[in-house]
This record gives C-alpha cells, structure tokens and sequence, in this order.
C-alpha cells in the first residue's frame, strides 16, 4: 500500500508536469514569438505612443533651444506612426469628401497634417513631467465589422486631472487614432464644425495661412 | 487497516481530478495548437474574431456603403452637432468683442499678476472661490439623485471653510478623500431631459445656451457671491474681478492656443462648448437612476 502512495505521489505531478511543459512549449512558447512581432492591441499601442512622446519630450539634449527642430521632427515623426492622417482628413472633411478629386484628397491630407503639426507640436514643448495614466480600453464594431476602440486616459496636471479619449480604428491588424478627445471634446469633430461652411479653396487658403503664421511665430 | 482505507481514498479521488486535469490540459493543448496566434491575442479583446476586414476600412470607398456621414456610422458617438444658433450675427459680435477684451485686457492683467503672485497662492485662491459656490453643487448633487456625491460635497464645504480656513485649503480632499465634483443647475436642467435651446455668447461672461444661462441664474440665486453683491455692489465686483483674473492666470495661453489652431475660432469655441456641456450631461444621465423610491422591488438605499 504503501507503494501505491508513493507511486500516485511521484505520478500526479509526472502527470501534471508533462502537459503543463507541452502547453508551455508548444502554447505559450510557440505563440511568444510571434506574439512579440504581432500587432499590439489598442491600450498597448497608446502605451507605446506615450513611451515615445515622453522619451522625446525628456530628453535633456533634444531640450536644448539649438535642438528644438530635431526634437519636433522626431515628434512628428512618431506622430506619423500613430495617427491616421488620411482618415482624420476624411472625418474633417465629411460627405465633401466623396466630391473630392484623388489630387485633392491627397494635397488636403497633406496640408492639414502640415498644419495639425504647427498648431500642436510646438505646444509639447510645454511638457513638463506630467503623469499620463492608462485606463482602459473598449473595443467595439460597427455594422460592417470593422472595429473601433477608446482607450481611456488620465494627463495629471497640478491639481487638476484631464480626461482624454483615444479613438482608434483597425487597418490590417494596427491601431491607429483617428481622433482625441479632450474632457469630452472630440477634436476631429470640431474641425468638421469649422470646416463645414468653408469651401475647399478656402480652406486649404486659411490653413496655409495659418502654416505661414506658425513658422514666422516660430522663427521670431 | 482502517489507517490504510484512509491512505487509499486521496489516491481515487486524485486519479479523477488528475484525469480531469489531463482532458483540461489536453483541450487547452489542442486549442494553443489550432489557434493562429493573431486570432488568440483579438479574441482577448472581448470582440468576436474572424473579421479580417480591418484592412479594407475605407467607408468611402468603390461601393459607398457608409451612411451619409462617416461620423453617422460611428460607434461612440454618432450624434451631429444639433445646438441652434438663431443669435450667430449677435453671438459673433459678442463673441469679438469678448475675444477683444480678453487680449487688451484680462491677458496682460493675469500675466502680471501671476508675476506677483506665486502659483501656490493663486491655487490657494482658486480654492476658496470653488469653496464659495459649493451649495449649488450641494443642491444639483440632489436634484441629480446623486446622494452620495450631495452629502460629499456639503461635508467638502463644511470641512473646508472651517478647519481649511475659509475654503483656501482642502483638507477635505488631502486628509479625507471627499474629492471636488462639479454640479450646475444646467447640467441638471440636462439631465432632466431640456435641451439646449440656442447658442448664447454673453458679453464678459462668455459662451452659453439658453438652457444653460437659465442655470447659471439659478445657481447664482443660492451663491454666497451674489448675496455679498447685493449687500455691496463694490465688494461683490472686486470678487468676481479677483475670481476671473486668478483663474485665467493658473491657464495663461489656453485660449490662444485654442484660437490660434482654429480655422474658425467662432465655431471652434461654440462647438467645443457645446460639446463639452453634452458630455457633462451624458456622463451623468448614465449614472442617474429612476428614483429607487418608487420601485417596490428595491429597497432605498440611504446613502
């Protein structure tokens, strides 16, 4: 008897350790690695996007006046791999979009996003340290199955905590944010407000102005 | 032998759950195995997977299957900005003129007193000016059915204007954890179901809505701020003075930044606002319940 003891005390864990090796190796271990390479999901994305941007904004050398224009290109630079340019410029733009002409929406796209940046690059420049905390994500989708997500953050300021909402939609496995919303305020939806009584000459005019105004506030 | 029996139970018992284990294991196996990766790290998103149409994402695309706006097809919020403004020749007037007097006067005037004053102080300020209309957030707490938040916010108001001199500390939140939330008589106008009525710029006081403007009338009916007017009109002036400067220098540049990246500051400012006082709503009319008094099945909480 009392080798039965012995042989289920020495069986159960031979037993449990076999499978247990195979899920890791074959589970877990065959799926770490692609896992590494695959597409992060959406909280993970804006974790890494405020990774980036924090790691700019504290460098202490990019920190340096003379450095102030590599700093904002490395800014926009990351900026491009987050955002989703072409699909904020879609959501600005709204049914005129359809109007469009393949040029247009091209050059649209393009000076917008010239002018997004001289408007809020300049303005991380202000950061100083502030906590950004990440919430959660929802993850939602619409009636063609294409999917939406929020992640919800925390920017701490001195005594005063901003809400901000990320929106992101998936392009082939990305993340990618097609807008920010600010305490409640959704900024793509608020250009689509100022954009709507405006016609396309026009806007591109007051948007280059604007470009033209930020470079000189820029330079003096 | 009895010793023995009792040595031979956990042995049958362990073989069923090892066998169990095993099929657990097994399957878990089996589905590692079957499942590609990428379908593994979606189906942790709560979404069920097998779309593979992330890709193809263009609601304006050859078939045009998307509504008339790619917003109306959007999943948190589809809604169009629906604020009537009848008032928008006025309202721009107002609005200029605002926008005039904020950059002669009120920005330089904070800037030089944020130079003289230190921002702890100013902090300290701001505190006993958001101390001072705290019976209104008391009030619309209630009228919210938000109790709890009710009883907070008056046990902030007592705690601060007693042990934090006057509203110029907040012990309450530092050592007790009663947390500042904010409550206006429009919000629960809101929440009660008014809409918006139209878009108001008021000269000094800036954007609002009829619904709104009712609200901060309202509100002001039960502020310290207005009895002190009533009493002297001087005194009650030179606070609302103190409390618009102070308050625009702990936020030096905002309104620029928010101009300068407009292409329309008037409709960028109506819309923001608009927005905003919509979330305010939103974010409340979630949380507020039919009132537990009149459900039979519950019993009301006193809280």
């Amino acid at each position: 008897m009392r080798n039965v003891n012995s042989f289920w005390s020495i069986k159960i864990p031979v037993g449990v350790t076999w499978p247990l090796a195979l899920i890791l190796f074959f589970g877990l271990g065959a799926q770490a690695l692609p896992i590494s390479a695959a597409p992060l999901d959406p909280k993970a994305t804006i974790a890494k996007a405020v990774d980036e941007f924090t790691e700019i904004l504290s460098d202490q050398e990019l920190a340096i006046p003379a450095n102030r224009e590599r700093r904002h290109r490395l800014l926009v630079a990351t900026a491009e791999n987050f955002f989703d340019f072409k699909e904020i410029s879609m959501r600005v733009m709204g049914p005129r979009w359809r109007e469009l002409s393949d040029q247009e929406r091209a050059s649209f796209t393009e000076i917008f996003k010239q002018f997004l940046k001289s408007n809020y690059i300049a303005r991380m420049d202000d950061y100083a340290g502030e906590q950004v905390l990440i919430d959660d994500q929802e993850i939602r989708e619409d009636r063609r199955g294409n999917r939406f997500a929020m992640v919800k953050t925390r920017f701490g300021m001195r005594e005063r905590e901003i809400q901000i909402n990320y929106l992101l939609l998936q392009r082939g496995g990305d993340w990618l944010v097609y807008d920010v919303n600010i305490e409640g305020v959704s900024l793509v939806r608020n250009f689509r407000t100022q954009f709507e009584p405006h016609s396309f000459n026009e806007l591109i005019r007051r948007m280059e102005e604007s470009i033209a105004a930020g470079k000189e506030l820029r330079q003096s | 032998m009895s010793t023995r029996g009792d040595i031979e139970k956990p042995p049958r018992r362990l073989r069923v759950r090892t066998r169990s284990v095993w099929l657990v294991l097994f399957a878990g196996l089996i589905c590692s195995l079957a499942t590609p990766p990428s379908f593994a790290a979606v189906a942790d998103f709560g979404v069920e997977a097998g779309n593979e149409q992330g890709g193809n994402y263009d609601p304006f695309g050859v078939d045009d299957p998307w509504g008339y706006d790619p917003w109306d097809d959007d999943p948190w919020d589809n809604e169009r900005p629906g604020l009537a403004d009848p008032l928008e020749p006025l309202n721009r007037f107002f609005f200029r003129v605002n926008d005039r007097l904020y950059f002669w006067i009120l920005d330089p005037t904070a800037r030089g007193y944020a130079k003289v004053v230190p921002e702890d102080i100013r902090l300290c300020f701001r505190r006993f000016f958001r101390n001072l209309t705290a019976p209104a957030r008391v009030v619309n707490h209630l009228l919210q059915g938000q109790i709890k938040a009710s009883g907070s916010e008056l046990a902030r108001f007592v705690l601060n204007t007693t042990i934090g001199i006057g509203g110029l500390a907040d012990p309450a939140a530092g050592s007790f954890g009663l947390e500042h939330r904010s409550a206006d008589l429009g919000q629960t106008l809101g929440i009660y179901g008014f809409g918006d009525g139209f878009y108001i710029v008021w000269p000094l006081l800036g954007p609002s809505t009829l619904r709104d403007s009712l609200g901060m009338m309202g509100d002001s009916m039960i502020s310290p701020l207005r009895h002190l007017m009533a009493a002297d009109l001087r005194v009650g002036a030179a606070i609302y003075v103190g409390r618009t400067v102070n308050a625009e220098s702990l936020r030096l540049g905002e309104y620029e930044e928010i101009i300068r990246a407009a292409v329309d500051p008037y409709l960028a400012i109506r819309n923001a606002y608009w927005q905003f006082r919509r979330n305010k709503i939103l974010s409340r009319s979630r949380v507020l319940v039919s009132p537990t008094v009149f459900n039979e099945n519950v019993d009301f909480e006193y809280n």
